[in-house]
């Protein structure tokens, strides 16, 4: 009466081949879920590398050297400077493009470039007149000694950056120029507020000077959070800080990844 | 076959599931999931570890829909695809009991034809499923998919004699336990 394992295995086939049972509703839920998931992640790549290659895109349009921004030649920022100061000055160009170096601390910047200009050219002598001139300006004056001696310092070292040999230039000639001018540096001094705030820029000599101006542009407000952000010594991402209207990014500090450009 | 009345044919489905269309995916797995639970139960030791094996199986089918060129039945190869989620999931999870299967068994008892054909399918289900995992795997693979003991000892790493003297164990384990519902029953009876 013994069953064959034949038999035996045949009784099993035959007896589950169809056996059906309804799976609970959770299961396809699940392999749903699966299948969306499996569709986002590959979507996932694609996307970033996308933003890979635009990051990569933006950092090197960043990172090429503007080779048109020559600091001697920016006649519109020239003219801009010119133009906003034109109204509160009575004499032509000569007055014109140096007020506004003292005009405002801010503007010390913008004006660098012009007073270099005018220094290679007879205007320069502009330079000099607010400081020796302004007998009628003593109480500005007064309070802030330091300024006759060292402001003109002081716009020496604005130049400074770009070039050693204008602040012998600039200097000598200064004072030769200062008398015949006087009358012209009554004019120029409606800029007492400047007076006031030239004195900080004379304390600190040389590179301060940069770092006092306010945020002009884009590169000033991210080198101010990063700042903020990040102490460490080399920054995680610097632009230039040059007084400029266009920022460049100076640094990037990454990890391993250091890249430094100077400026 | 139920399922063609309605619009859809399994080719068209198939079809649809190859662009990845969800609605047909669902409707696919809802023509063949309590069929397909039906195999799964069989490797596992219960529902919840059949629809695990389900569930793993049925994303399988569906990531390989492209590799299915309409050569032998659809069902076919689904079932194939599910008794390998079942040996992934016995892998994963149970080869390590296996030696530990290797307990000696009594004398192989006999069964009554009678009495073994008697069992319904739920009794048999139960049967094999109280078995452990590397017998039920030899078993199921053998008597019922119809692999050589060459295939299963290649599919669970062990060797052609291995599965055969799996397979004897499993089916002695399985007669002396209809044996023993039997005589249970006698003793209802009785």
């Amino acid at each position: 009466m013994n069953m064959q394992d034949k038999e035996f295995d045949d009784l099993f086939r035959s007896k589950l081949d169809n056996f059906e049972v309804e799976p609970s509703a959770q299961v396809w839920q699940n392999i749903d879920a699966e299948l969306n998931g499996r569709k986002k992640k590959s979507i996932f790549p694609i996307l970033s590398i996308a933003a890979s290659v635009l990051i990569l895109l933006v950092a090197g349009i960043l990172f090429i050297p503007k080779k048109g921004v020559v600091k001697h030649n920016r006649p519109d920022s020239n003219s801009v400077a010119g133009n906003k100061v034109k109204p509160g000055v009575i004499k032509p160009e000569s007055v014109n493009t140096v007020t506004p170096a003292v005009k405002k601390e801010e503007q010390i910047a913008a004006v660098q470039t012009p007073v270099k200009h005018v220094a290679s050219t007879h205007q320069f002598k502009v330079i000099a007149k607010p400081i020796k001139s302004n007998e009628q300006d003593q109480q500005v004056i007064a309070k802030e000694e330091p300024v006759k001696p060292e402001q003109q310092q002081v716009l020496a070292v604005v130049n400074n950056k770009t070039d050693e040999n204008a602040k012998p230039i600039e200097l000598e000639p200064a004072p030769s120029a200062v008398k015949h001018i006087d009358h012209d540096a009554t004019i120029s001094i409606p800029a007492q507020p400047v007076l006031a705030s030239t004195p900080v820029l004379a304390d600190k000599t040389g590179k301060p000077v940069a770092k006092k101006h306010g945020i002009r542009n884009f590169g000033d407000l991210v080198n101010l959070v990063v700042a903020k952000v990040d102490k460490r010594k080399d920054k995680l991402i610097q632009f230039t800080d040059s007084d400029d209207d266009e920022s460049m990014i100076s640094a990037v500090h990454i990890g391993a990844v250091k890249i430094k450009r100077d400026n | 076959m139920m399922f063609l009345e309605h619009k859809y044919t399994i080719e068209d489905l198939v079809k649809r599931c190859k662009a990845n269309e969800r609605k047909a995916q669902e409707l696919l797995y809802k023509q063949f999931a309590s069929k397909m639970l039906g195999v799964c139960l069989r490797y596992a030791t219960d529902r919840m570890e059949a629809e695990d094996m389900l569930q793993n199986g049925f994303i399988r089918v569906f990531q390989k829909m492209a590799d299915y060129r309409g050569d032998g039945s659809f069902e076919g190869w689904v079932r194939r695809i599910m008794v390998h989620s079942s040996i992934e999931y016995y892998r994963k999870h149970h080869k390590m009991l296996t030696v530990a299967d290797l307990e000696s068994v009594g004398k192989e008892p006999s069964v009554d034809p009678v009495a073994a054909s008697r069992l319904n399918a739920n009794d048999l289900m139960a049967l094999i499923q109280q078995l452990s995992p590397g017998y039920r795997m030899v078993f199921n693979l053998y008597a019922i998919e119809g692999y050589s003991h060459k295939e299963i000892g290649e599919i669970m790493g062990i060797s052609e004699g291995a599965s055969k003297s799996q397979l004897s164990r499993a089916r002695a384990i399985l007669k002396e336990q209809i044996t023993q519902s039997e005589g249970k029953r006698y003793e209802h009876a009785g």
